[in-house]
């Protein structure tokens, strides 16, 4: 296929990569040139330099010959004007824009007027703060994601000194607490994943990935030798566009809120957007300001500020202080594994999660959603058994599944199964998969399907 | 630096190669005249089984190449197309040492078109064959070929795209590297038939209209002829074959777009009009010189000048008459000529015009600079700024051009040539042109030169075709270092 796209930012970046490993034609429209040299001396693809929203520029990019344009550009006014514009020159091309502005999805705007000119909108920005906003109502879980609109839960947990499973089999964990609907999916202990069998013993310091209903999430968190008391208290710093969405979320549930801004205009746009939220002018590295505003009682500090290195600084430094949970927000993907290591308890990144969202719309496969632990390559998969799958109808013991692939969880209408060897896969079920890398051949063989994954 | 890919990779080239002599190989055994098809059998069968069994030992190994392996590729295949192309000349006795034949194989592929034979008149015609389709090969550049008929090269082809074609101007005709490559391969195949159709038409014999087509598009200068070009001694022809050695010198990639999407606005392209500018003058000041001295009449003075200046401007070199007895000045801008050479991403060598263009436009900007102290001044080519980069990168080729053309003519000047001679052969060689001045003209060969300076003029031909840079980092610590 043939794709344009526009802008050479993160997520651009992220898509030339995937989409010329995969052997399509990609040209990228970018503003500067020192930008597009960096990729196209890497990456076999073709730049043209301008301006995304040009006629001209859109035409010497083969406009008329492409099937996809994607334009995620750093201003929300280039990418709509490029769809527009691309639509009169190609009215075939798929459209696909990044638009942070919710006033576009949620204005007087019908859904069928904007699908006449957006095949598919994505806001990262939406995804990252209800990310982030879960990981704040379970804080001292190192991640929280959730699949079939909520129905199942994956925690990941560390585990303490006060757990009661500490040193047991995985077999015990439902004696401890009887029976309730639990998978324990992989630890990762020293750095290493391992996918467990029942005999295997639960460690001091594994941090381990569990299938669960949202239901039992405080129940996990006693195995695991801690408390869940949902956050009251959050200090969050900096103005990347997720942090207004995310204050809404958090306003909205009464949370208290302090927000630090570094540049007095956005903050007073902070002011008159918001009523119950304190907004301070500073830096979330400023040491002084975080003892004067209590850090040591924020049960979450976020650092959502514009350079990556900053937030993992500011995160740790408000761990150090003593606040209860600290999470930063990062765009740079060989970030990932190193921030977690060093004590920051989650990471939350928008823009990878921006360019797996448009890759998945773009190969429209039967992969609904997709969440990848990306450094231990293992990948968590929501997807739907199609008819052509060769898991259908017999018990899952029986499939001989292979090494790395784990039938986490099924969805049969409003009915969720953690499944047992003997539980059935029927067409059409909601299945929630977790693959190694490694096993990923054979998994495809199994469901008789491409899995275009983008991790 | 990764050596499974390389031996992979070179295993799959070497394999190409022998595919490749089987055409002149064919061409021996269907000819009764030619005798020599067992050496092309040998050849092929060596070339075909090594570089089998070096694919099989890495079949299974692939990954992206680096930018470090990527020169080292590229700066081996070329090396190795040259030693697998000398093996013909040498086996069927053609040239008596080796060293010849590494000459001769390297200036075909380099499209110089400097020669060691005599009497090619004498030589067995398969091999002229050979001599033409290895100056049409290289002309479009081997990596750019081997880049659109294999398709393992897909993956890295970007760092071997950049390190064969090291040139400021980086437009591309398709997305893909691989798509590009094979693109602009067409365009220059469909250019060959159609030169070939003109020259036949023109009256010349078959053999020589496929030979001359294939060393004319490809700016190399091999000739079939004792003669050169002058042997047909036809108005016609002598136009047909101005024109091909210009269409020759211009960026594939705005023939393309000329072509093939009708762009008309690559008529305004700055390196283009420069091109024309530049040879148009100096075209009209030779003629004129040459009127009077030289020719009697002005048509003939045109013609002749024409010729040459093309010939010589497009880096192609084909004998036509003997300049050497121009008046002095011509002379000299004919070696000035030289040293430009044709546009970027063309199959002429030279320094390149856009890289003049840009270094006379920097020279104005200085100018400039010391009215306006605090103006911001940028070189612009095609009404955009060229990067500070870019410009270095510039200055860098220049000064890497005039060290080595100095090391080149030293060297040779040591070795026993004259200093007008040793000057000229070493810009001859650097710029991929073949004929140069003193005791090395149009009509003479470098045969009479010791095997020592056929090693330097060899090693100097490849410097200039791959434009220095891919060829000198490998002797640079740095690119060793790890």
């Amino acid at each position: 296929m043939r794709f344009i796209i526009i802008g050479a930012g993160d997520v651009g970046t992220s898509l030339c990569q995937k989409l010329s490993s995969q052997q399509h034609d990609v040209t990228l429209i970018e503003r500067y040139e020192a930008r597009a040299y960096k990729l196209t001396s890497t990456l076999d693809v073709n730049a043209v330099i301008g301006n995304g929203c040009s006629a001209d520029v859109m035409l010497k990019a083969g406009v008329n010959f492409a099937d996809y344009l994607i334009s995620v550009a750093d201003n929300d006014e280039v990418n709509v004007t490029a769809c527009l514009m691309a639509k009169l020159l190609n009215p075939r091309i798929k459209r696909i824009a990044r638009i942070r502005d919710l006033n576009f999805e949620h204005s007087a705007l019908s859904r069928e007027k904007v699908r006449e000119y957006f095949d598919y909108i994505v806001n990262p920005e939406q995804a990252g703060a209800e990310h982030l906003f879960h990981l704040f109502r379970t804080p001292g879980a190192r991640d929280v994601f959730e699949f079939a609109q909520g129905q199942l839960r994956v925690l990941a947990l560390n585990i303490s000194e006060k757990s009661p499973v500490l040193n047991r089999t995985l077999q015990s964990l439902k004696e401890v607490r009887g029976d309730f609907p639990v998978l324990v999916i992989a630890i990762v202990r020293k750095g290493q994943l391992l996918v467990p069998s029942g005999k295997d013993k639960i460690e001091m310091g594994d941090t381990v990935y569990l299938l669960t209903v949202p239901g039992k999430t405080s129940v996990l968190f006693e195995l695991a030798g801690k408390t869940l008391t949902p956050g009251e208290h959050a200090v969050i710093w900096g103005a990347r566009p997720l942090v207004k969405i995310l204050v809404h979320l958090l306003e909205d549930r009464g949370t208290s809120v302090k927000v630090i801004l570094d540049n007095p205009a956005i903050a007073a746009e902070f002011v008159d957007e918001f009523r119950n939220t304190l907004v301070l002018e500073g830096s979330g590295t400023d040491q002084s300001l975080l003892l004067e505003e209590n850090i040591d009682e924020a049960d979450a500090f976020i650092a959502a500020a514009d350079h990556d290195e900053d937030n993992i600084l500011a995160a740790l430094l408000a761990k150090r202080l003593g606040a209860r949970c600290s999470m930063a927000v990062i765009n740079n993907a060989s970030y990932l594994p190193l921030v977690t290591a060093i004590g920051v308890d989650a990471v939350v990144s928008s823009r990878i999660a921006a360019a797996s969202s448009i890759f998945r719309h773009i190969h429209e496969g039967s992969v609904i959603s997709e969440f990848s632990l990306m450094h231990h390559g293992a990948t968590f998969l929501e997807l739907v058994a199609q008819k052509s799958s060769k898991l259908l109808d017999v018990p899952i013991k029986k499939l001989k599944l292979p090494y790395g692939v784990l039938i986490g969880g099924i969805v049969r209408q409003e009915e969720v199964i953690i499944p047992s060897g003997e539980d059935i896969i029927r067409e059409n079920d909601k299945l929630v998969i977790f693959v190694l890398r490694s096993a990923r051949a054979k998994l495809e063989k199994l469901l008789n399907l491409k899995l275009e994954l983008f991790s | 630096m990764d050596h499974r890919i390389l031996i992979k990779v070179l295993g799959a080239i070497f394999v190409s190669l022998g595919v490749i002599l089987t055409i002149p190989a064919l061409y021996s055994a269907f000819d009764s005249s030619s005798d020599i098809t067992m050496s092309y059998v040998v050849v092929i069968a060596s070339s075909v089984l090594v570089g089998f069994l070096l694919w099989l030992s890495q079949r299974d190994y692939r990954v992206e190449l680096n930018n470090r392996t990527a020169i080292a590729l590229v700066s081996l295949i070329w090396i190795s197309t040259c030693l697998i192309g000398a093996f013909p000349y040498y086996l069927s006795g053609t040239t008596v040492s080796f060293y010849d034949a590494l000459f001769e194989a390297t200036s075909g592929l380099t499209g110089t078109g400097a020669s060691i034979l005599n009497d090619v008149e004498a030589v067995d015609r398969s091999i002229l064959l050979w001599r033409s389709l290895t100056q049409w090969l290289g002309g479009m550049g081997i990596i750019l070929f081997f880049l659109s008929i294999l398709p393992l090269l897909g993956l890295g082809g970007v760092q071997l795209f950049r390190a064969e074609f090291p040139g400021p101007q980086k437009d591309r005709v398709a997305p893909r590297v691989r798509e590009t490559a094979k693109r602009l391969w067409i365009v220059y195949v469909a250019f060959t038939a159609i030169f070939f159709v003109l020259f036949v038409a023109g009256g010349m014999p078959v053999f020589d209209a496929a030979n001359h087509a294939l060393t004319g598009i490809a700016t190399g200068g091999f000739s079939t002829r004792n003669g050169g070009f002058g042997h047909f001694n036809s108005d016609f022809l002598t136009y047909v074959m101005i024109l091909a050695m210009f269409i020759g010198a211009i960026n594939f990639t705005l023939h393309y777009r000329f072509l093939i999407l009708g762009d008309t606005k690559i008529l305004l392209d700055t390196e283009l009009k420069w091109f024309l500018g530049i040879v148009g003058i100096l075209a009209t000041v030779i003629t004129l010189g040459n009127w009077g001295s030289s020719y009697e009449t002005l048509y003939e003075s045109f013609k002749n000048s024409l010729f040459v200046t093309v010939a010589m401007a497009t880096s192609t070199g084909y004998s036509f008459t003997d300049y050497t007895a121009w008046v002095p000045g011509s002379q000299f801008l004919l070696i000035l000529l030289t040293v430009m050479g044709g546009l970027s991403g063309s199959t002429a060598g030279g320094i390149k015009c856009i890289r003049i263009v840009a270094a006379a436009k920097q020279f104005m900007r200085e100018l400039k600079r010391l009215i306006h102290p605090n103006a911001v001044l940028t070189v612009k080519i095609n009404k955009r700024s060229v990067s500070e980069n870019i410009m270095n990168a510039i200055w860098g080729f220049i000064f890497l051009y005039f060290f080595t053309f100095s090391v080149v003519a030293v060297l040779l000047m040591a070795d026993g040539l004259d200093l007008v001679s040793a000057a000229t052969a070493a810009v001859s060689c650097l710029s991929n042109i073949g004929p140069a001045f003193g005791e090395l003209g149009p009509f003479d060969s470098y045969a009479s030169l010791t095997d020592r300076s056929k090693i330097i003029c060899t090693v100097a031909m490849l410097l200039g075709r791959l434009e220095f840079y891919t060829v000198v980092v490998l002797v640079t610590p740095v690119f060793w270092k790890r």
